[in-house]
Order: C-alpha cells, then sequence, then structure tokens
C-alpha cells in the first residue's frame, strides 16, 4: 500500500511527493499520538494532581526534553528528505502558486512539530476527567473555601493592615515623621497613627476601641486571595480585590453563624479522609480556637504540613506571644497538609476547565512562521546567499542597535520605530536596484525575515495601550497579510530572483 | 523540405535496414527513436517490454528481428505526432561580450545563431570562453554587450525562459534517491501523470541504454553513465534549447561516441527537435555530429562553419588546398619522395604525425595513390582541410 501511495503521488502529485508530505504527515500524527498516550498515562490518580498543573506539566517533566530531541530528529530528517529534490531550482515549470504552497507546507509541518504540547496536554485532561467527578470537586472546593481563612499559617495574614471591614476600615498604617527606623512591632503605639481611605484619621487607641485590642484576628483576614481556589471564570474576569470582597462577607457570615462555621470544619476533616490528607485536628478543638466573638483573636497557628517531634516551627511561625499562647493551650502540634489539598482540587479544577486558548496558540504560529520563512528562504535561494544574510543579519542588528541608541537620545519611541520601517523598506529598494544577484538575493531574504517585525512596527506607532483582545485580531489580521503578500508580491520576487544572470 | 511523416516512414525503413544487415543495435536505437516521435504511451510499453525481453533471454539476432517486426508495424499505424517543427530559428545572438571583474579574461563579440534541431559545436583549449559564453546563453550569466533573442513559446518571464533552456554543467551535481523516482519526478513536474509518465520514463531509460542501471544509486554509476541518466532528464524535460557543457570529459571513446550519436539523433527528434550547443575539445568527434562547429582562441570567435551546407564563414584566412594529418612508419624523406608527384606545399611533423598541406587541386583520392604506389604503411589518416584540427596543429 505505501508503494502504491508513493507511485501515486510520484506519478501525479510530484509536489507533496517532493515534500514527503504523507510522511511527515503520518510520523507528526504518531509523535502527537504517543505525546497524547504519554500525558494520558502521567494521570495516576490524586497524587499526579498533587504535584502536576495540567497547563505546565508538559514543561516541568523530563519528557519535555524527549520530546523537543524527537522534534528536531523529525524535522531534520524530513528536512534532509525534502532536499533531495528541488524542481524549483532545476527551473521546473514552478508557478508561483505551487511555490507558495511548498511555504504553507512547510509551515503546516512546522507548526506540527511544535505543538505536541496540546496533545500531551490533552491526554492528561481527557485522562483525569474520566476519573473525576467535576460537580464532586466543586462542592469540595467549596467547602475547602469555607475555611481556608481559619487555616492561614502565616500570622501575618491575620494582622490588623489586613481589615477592611467595617467602616473605617481598612485603615493605613502612618509612623509620626520623629519615628525613626525600627521593627514594626517595636514602634509605640503613640509613634504611629492609621489613616483611611477617604482621608480620616484615628490613633492607635481610637483603632483599639474598635478591634478590641486584638492585633491577630480572624476578621482581619481580607487577604487571602492566594489561598482560595477559584474557578476559571474568576482568574480572568475578576481581580483580587473583587474577591476578597466576595470572601469577606462570606466570612463574616460563617462567623456570625457558629453552627455553621462548625459544620464547614468537619466537612473538612471529611474531605480530608476522602483524599488521603494528612492531618492532626480535632473539629471541636479547632472550632474553639476560632469562634471567640466578638473580637475572634488568633491564638493557634495551624501548621500546613507533617509536624515531626522535635521540629521547631518555621520562622514566620515564631511570633513569641502567639505560639506561646497556643503552647499553653494546646500542648499537641497540629497540623494539615493543606497544599496538598489545594493542589488536588485545583489541578482537577483545572483539568475541566482547561480549553484551548487563543493567546498561547499565537506563540506557536509565529515560532512556526519563523522556521517555515527560514526553510522557505533556504529552499529559494543558493546555500552561499542565505548563508551571508544569515551571517549578514548579525552584523545589522548590531548597526542597527548601535543606531537605535543614538536615536534614544535625540528622539523617542516613533522615531526608532520609523527608523526600523525605513530599514526593512530599504532592504526591498536594494533588491530591485541591485544588478549583482548575491546582494539582490541577501537583500529580499532580509526583507522576508524582517517583514513580520514590521507589522510589530506598526502595531508600536498605532497603539499604546492594545489590551488582549486587540493584540489576537491584529496578530491575525497581520498573519492573513502576511501570507497574501508572500503570495502575490514575495514569491514572485523569488521567482524573478532564481532566474536573474550572475554579473 | 521534406515532409516530418515521409521522413518518419523513411526512418522506420533505415531500421529496417539496420535490422536486415544485422547492424541489430543501432537498428533498436533507431527504432527506439521512431517510438518516441509517436509519442504513444502503448508504444512505449510495447518497446519496454521488448527491451526487458531483450535484456532476460538474450535472443539471437533473428529472433530479435521477428519481434522487432511487429514493433515498426506497431509504429508505422501509430504514426508521427509532431510537437514542434524543426527548422525554424530559436536563438539569435549578436555582438555578446564579457569581461570579467579583474579584467583577465575577455570573451566576444561573438555572433550565434541557431534553428531548432540544429547542433553546434563550441570547440577551444581550456580558458578560451566556451564555458563563459554556454554561461550566457543559458542565462546563468550577464552579459556585458550585445543581445540575445530567443524565439520560444512560452517567453513570459525570465523563469520561463530559463525553464525552456536546459544548461548541463561539466560536474553534474548529485542525484539522491533511486534513479528512476528523479526521472519520474521530473517528468510529473512538467504534467506528464499517471500511467503516460511511467510508460515514457521507462522508455527513455531503454534508448539511453540505461534498462540495467534504472534501479541502481547515483555512487553506483561510471561517469559515463550518470552523463547519460543526466541526458536521460534532460530529454524529459523536452527543453528547446540544450546547453551541455564538456559532457564528453572523463569519459572513455565508446561512451564518448554513444553520447554524441544520441544528442544527435534526439536533437533531430520528428516530434520535438531540440536545438543543441555543446561545448569540448573532441574536435573529430564534435564536428562529426555537428551541423555547426564554433572555435574560440582567446574569447574570440576564431572561425565558424556550417559543416551542414559546407558554407564557411572564416574570420582567418581560408585555407584553400589540401590538408591532411596522418601516422605513418615511413621516415620524411621517404613521404617527400612519395608525394612528390603532388602539388605539395610543406611537411611538418609534430612528433606523433604528420601535417602535410597540398596546394589545388590535388584531391585526397590522389594522395591515397600517391602513398599505395609508393607503398607507404599508413596508420591513421584524416582530412583537416575543413577541421578547426588545423588551428591546433598549426601552432
Amino acid at each position: 500500500m505505501i508503494k502504491k501511495l508513493h507511485k501515486d503521488l510520484l506519478e501525479n502529485y510530484p509536489l507533496l511527493w517532493n515534500l514527503r508530505l504523507p510522511g511527515i504527515f503520518g510520523t507528526l500524527a504518531i509523535f502527537h499520538l504517543i505525546h497524547f498516550l504519554v500525558g494520558y498515562s502521567m494521570y495516576s490518580g490524586e497524587e499526579s494532581m498533587r504535584w502536576h498543573n495540567p497547563e505546565g506539566m508538559y514543561f516541568s517533566t523530563s519528557f519535555c526534553l524527549f520530546s523537543m530531541i524527537g522534534s528536531s530528529v523529525i524535522f531534520i530528517l524530513w528536512f534532509i528528505r525534502v532536499f533531495r529534490n528541488n524542481a524549483f531550482k532545476s527551473f521546473y515549470p514552478i508557478g508561483n502558486g505551487k511555490l507558495f504552497q511548498e511555504f504553507m507546507v512547510f509551515f503546516v509541518v512546522c507548526l506540527l512539530n511544535i505543538t505536541c504540547y496540546y496533545s500531551y496536554t490533552f491526554g492528561f485532561v481527557f485522562h483525569a476527567r474520566n476519573n473525576t467527578n467535576n460537580s464532586e470537586n466543586k462542592k469540595d472546593i467549596e467547602v475547602y473555601n469555607s475555611v481556608i481563612a481559619f487555616l492561614q499559617n502565616n500570622k501575618d495574614a491575620y494582622r490588623l493592615e489586613g481589615r477592611c471591614y467595617p467602616d473605617p476600615f481598612p485603615l493605613t498604617k502612618r509612623y509620626n515623621e520623629n519615628v525613626r527606623y525600627a521593627p514594626s512591632d517595636q514602634v509605640p503605639k503613640s509613634d504611629y497613627y492609621f489613616v483611611s481611605r477617604d482621608g480620616r484619621k484615628f490613633s492607635s487607641a481610637e483603632v483599639d476601641v474598635l478591634t478590641g485590642g486584638v492585633e491577630y484576628s480572624y476578621l482581619n483576614n481580607c487577604n487571602f486571595y492566594s489561598m482560595y481556589i477559584h474557578n476559571e471564570s474568576d482568574r480572568y474576569s475578576s481581580n483580587s480585590e473583587q474577591e476578597n470582597e466576595h470572601y469577606k462577607t462570606r466570612l463574616v457570615t460563617t462567623l456570625n453563624n457558629p453552627e455553621e462555621l462548625k459544620a464547614n470544619m468537619a466537612a473538612f476533616i471529611k474531605l480530608c479522609d476522602k483524599h488521603n490528607i494528612s492531618y492532626q485536628l480535632e473539629v471541636d478543638d479547632w472550632f474553639k480556637w476560632v469562634y471567640n466573638p466578638p473580637y475572634f483573636p488568633v491564638n493557634y497557628l495551624i501548621f500546613h504540613k507533617y509536624y515531626y517531634p522535635g521540629q521547631y516551627p518555621t520562622p514566620n511561625l515564631s511570633d513569641a506571644s502567639v505560639i506561646q499562647a497556643s503552647l499553653q493551650l494546646n500542648p499537641k502540634s497540629y497540623f494539615v497538609e493543606v497544599s496538598k489539598l489545594q493542589n488536588i482540587l485545583q489541578s482537577t479544577q483545572r483539568a475541566y476547565d482547561y480549553s484551548f486558548e487563543l493567546a498561547p496558540f499565537l506563540g506557536f504560529l509565529y515560532a512556526a512562521l519563523f522556521m517555515s520563512i527560514m526553510i522557505f528562504t533556504f529552499r529559494a535561494t543558493a546555500r552561499r546567499t542565505w548563508m551571508i544574510a544569515l551571517i549578514g543579519s548579525a552584523l545589522i542588528c548590531l548597526i542597527i542597535g548601535a543606531l537605535t541608541a543614538v536615536l534614544a537620545f535625540g528622539g523617542g519611541k516613533d522615531g526608532i520605530l520609523y527608523f526600523y520601517l525605513l530599514v526593512i523598506l530599504s532592504f526591498i529598494l536594494i533588491h530591485f536596484i541591485s544588478i549583482r544577484k548575491t546582494v539582490s538575493g541577501v537583500s529580499l531574504i532580509w526583507f522576508v525575515w524582517s517583514l513580520p517585525y514590521a507589522f510589530v512596527i506598526l502595531l508600536g506607532l498605532l497603539e499604546n495601550n492594545f489590551d488582549k483582545d486587540y493584540f489576537q485580531t491584529y496578530f491575525l489580521v497581520c498573519l492573513l497579510i502576511y501570507l497574501m503578500a508572500l503570495r502575490f508580491f514575495i514569491v514572485p520576487r523569488f521567482r524573478a530572483w532564481q532566474a536573474m544572470p550572475e554579473n | 523540405m521534406q515532409n516530418p511523416s515521409d521522413l518518419f516512414q523513411q526512418r522506420l525503413r533505415e531500421v529496417a535496414n539496420y535490422y536486415q544487415q544485422g547492424d541489430v543495435t543501432l537498428g533498436y536505437r533507431r527504432l527506439m527513436d521512431a517510438a518516441l516521435d509517436t509519442n504513444d504511451t502503448n508504444i512505449f510499453n510495447a518497446v519496454t517490454a521488448h527491451t526487458e525481453w531483450i535484456e532476460t533471454t538474450n535472443p539471437t539476432d533473428a529472433e530479435n528481428w521477428v519481434k522487432s517486426t511487429l514493433l515498426l508495424e506497431k509504429i508505422s499505424l501509430a504514426g508521427l505526432k509532431t510537437q514542434k517543427q524543426s527548422g525554424e530559428d530559436i536563438l539569435l545572438a549578436q555582438g555578446v561580450k564579457k569581461t570579467y571583474a579583474n579584467g583577465v579574461f575577455s570573451l566576444g563579440p561573438v555572433d550565434v545563431s541557431l534553428k531548432r534541431g540544429e547542433l553546434l559545436g563550441l570547440v577551444g583549449e581550456n580558458g578560451n570562453g566556451k564555458t563563459t559564453l554556454l554561461r550566457i546563453l543559458a542565462q546563468e550569466l550577464r552579459n556585458d554587450e550585445g543581445t540575445i533573442a530567443y524565439y520560444l513559446p512560452k517567453n513570459n518571464s525570465q523563469y520561463d525562459l530559463r525553464s525552456q533552456l536546459a544548461y548541463i554543467p561539466q560536474r553534474t551535481p548529485k542525484w539522491y534517491g533511486p534513479l528512476k523516482d528523479n526521472l519520474k519526478f521530473t517528468l510529473a513536474c512538467y504534467a506528464v501523470k499517471g500511467e503516460a509518465n511511467e510508460s515514457l520514463v521507462l522508455m527513455l531509460i531503454a534508448r539511453m541504454g540505461l534498462w540495467k542501471y534504472r534501479n541502481l544509486d547515483w555512487n553506483q554509476l561510471s561517469s559515463g553513465y550518470k552523463m547519460r541518466f543526466e541526458l536521460a532528464r534532460t530529454f524529459l524535460r523536452r527543453p528547446d534549447i540544450l546547453l551541455l557543457d564538456e559532457p564528453l570529459a572523463n569519459l572513455d571513446v565508446l561512451a564518448q561516441q554513444t553520447i554524441l550519436e544520441d544528442l544527435k539523433t534526439l536533437s533531430n527528434s520528428l516530434s520535438s527537435p531540440m536545438a543543441v550547443i555543446l561545448s569540448s575539445q573532441q574536435l573529430y568527434e564534435v564536428e562529426k555530429v555537428s551541423d555547426k562547429v564554433l572555435f574560440l582562441k582567446n574569447g574570440q570567435p576564431l572561425w565558424q562553419n556550417n559543416t551542414a551546407e559546407h558554407d564557411e564563414t572564416e574570420q582567418e584566412e581560408r585555407p584553400t588546398g589540401l590538408i591532411v594529418e596522418f601516422e605513418t612508419e615511413a621516415s620524411r624523406d621517404e613521404l617527400q619522395s612519395a608525394l612528390s608527384g603532388l602539388l605539395l606545399e610543406k611537411i611538418s611533423f609534430n612528433g606523433g604525425s604528420y601535417i602535410v598541406h597540398f596546394d589545388t587541386p590535388t584531391s585526397m583520392p590522389q594522395l591515397l595513390t600517391a602513398l599505395g604506389n609508393a607503398g607507404i604503411n599508413v596508420i591513421y589518416i584524416r582530412n583537416i582541410s575543413k577541421s578547426t584540427r588545423r588551428f591546433f596543429v598549426s601552432q
């Protein structure tokens, strides 16, 4: 069958045969399948979710290195086979359309070759989705989020500076002008004051009245954004301040409803059991430490990891007063593997939220475009000309860099950008006016290489504050324009150059 | 001018004559030339099957003749399918000059005119501008002065022009992969697809005597066969003008003769004749097949003739008498004595052979008679009166 396919392609579709299209597409399909299967096999239950984030795990494993090596080997072998025949350089009747088709094949092959990441990630996500329950995970996240504010192991999370309700909070601490630098804990209360967002001043004594003199309180924990597990839409549509506002409201509601608080704590302990999370914590004790209305002081911090006998608390837990108080209250050391639980729940949610994102894919498109341009120019020109262009481009970059530095002193950003555009246009001008084939070829190659950057430069000239959507649209439009320019202007120039006699 | 169809039938009769006179190999080559002129896939298939039969069974001449007769009948019935007419002007270069940047060498001015079906031999010693002129005519190199006009069917762009010119440099580039695939790829690029592609490729492989070698790799071929594969590829392209730079270099005498003969017959194809320009230092061989010869010396066209019409347009003083080159064991005195009855002008000896000049009206038969009468044993003799050889020996 392979022989028949080979014969059919050779006799009827010489371009496809020359580019070894079935071979390279078949190889890349297998390569992607391998990535999918490896990604699939990387999911081995909750333990794998503990260590890996579905979106980034490809780059964090050694398989990424093997993948890059494999990808390069496939590419080089294909490259060697393709370059065995070159109808264009042999002056066979190859039209502009055929030449452009060659470029498009290079582009697609390059794109497929560098996007194995997607197959790998889809494999992992696919397996994870098949072995977890999204709605159940969402409920687990709800339980986790409902008590995480009482599980912070950093006392700074409960400082007064973090409090944001009721009015006049949040307050900013200001030191009197005569206060010299000293650790904040050692500065006397008379040496600082507080300012609300609307500019009202409060003395330390006034604030003490509002807080009952409690500096570390569960009510102060308004900045635990990073500990919460957010859903996909929250991550992109909300900012941390809005998020905190939302969780703060929930926190206050919970603290005002002790039965719900205790129920949530019990649910959390069950959640730990369900996900094999190590802990040493009892609901009654935990509730007792947390539920101390009206000021809800923090008397005890719970470790986030295993506590081994003889192990001393980590420095950020060593606030003397808090630790001493807590140790007196609870001679046992309590801990919960919170980060493990967070990773499991979060990674599982990301596996469900994972979808194709255009923004990172544009990066792959850009890389594929760069690679295909390099290959195309190599194939459509003489080896010597291409090498001169490659080496010369380093020199050109140096010269342009030096001139940019000069321009930067005299003019603004626009002047530099106009200068870059001028350089790019001068390449095509030199191509047309030079009667020396090598010079004409090198300038043509430089023009083709630099043209995509012209769009970036134009973007800089046109728009100063472009957002993601604008950039994506602009990029796609530019890609389309570039391909059109290639088809109707650049490819015919390569054809004309190839036929040009030498001097 | 003879009607192409009549000429086609006449060539078929010549094929039959070759077979009948025992020149089976030559006859079969001519038969394949005629088969190519039919442009008929069925004929190509029949010829390649016949070639396979010859290669595998090694038949006697009689057996071969019987089968070949049937093939000839098929070819005759298929008839000639003319695509291009020979004799039409195809290239006219006037006052072509080229000086290299370092000024060491300068070519021209040179005038070249060529018709479809003609073969121009470009001769001269090394470094006299043969390759430069070829590359200029192939549009590989830009000329400083002069005009070059190509009368070709597709002339929309410089690339179209160059796709109708085939230039084969002295060192042919290496082929990669199976040889047959390379040939098929070339043909497919020229829109000859499917079964027609396979048939024509095999047909040309058979015609070029490459049947046994079609499944080899490039590195397994000798220089002569590499050149023949390169020629096969070029003939598949059916260029209007074929330019070859020293194709005979590094080839043995037999390979030289075969390639020259192939060039001559394929350029004279009735269905798609092409103009050929061939540079070489093999004077006799090139002169034998060329319609025209251009002799370059120090970049200048020293002498140009039209051997087909015997119409010389010399730029040096034209020799009027008989000039003969020969080798003999006889001494100079014996030779002088034997030729004393003829209008002998001078005898010169270059260490290997004698060059003898006679005044008119001395003729070749008279010379042979005189040598015979004197009992002089001649090893080799050639009339070089109209050959560029005389410029080499006179130095």
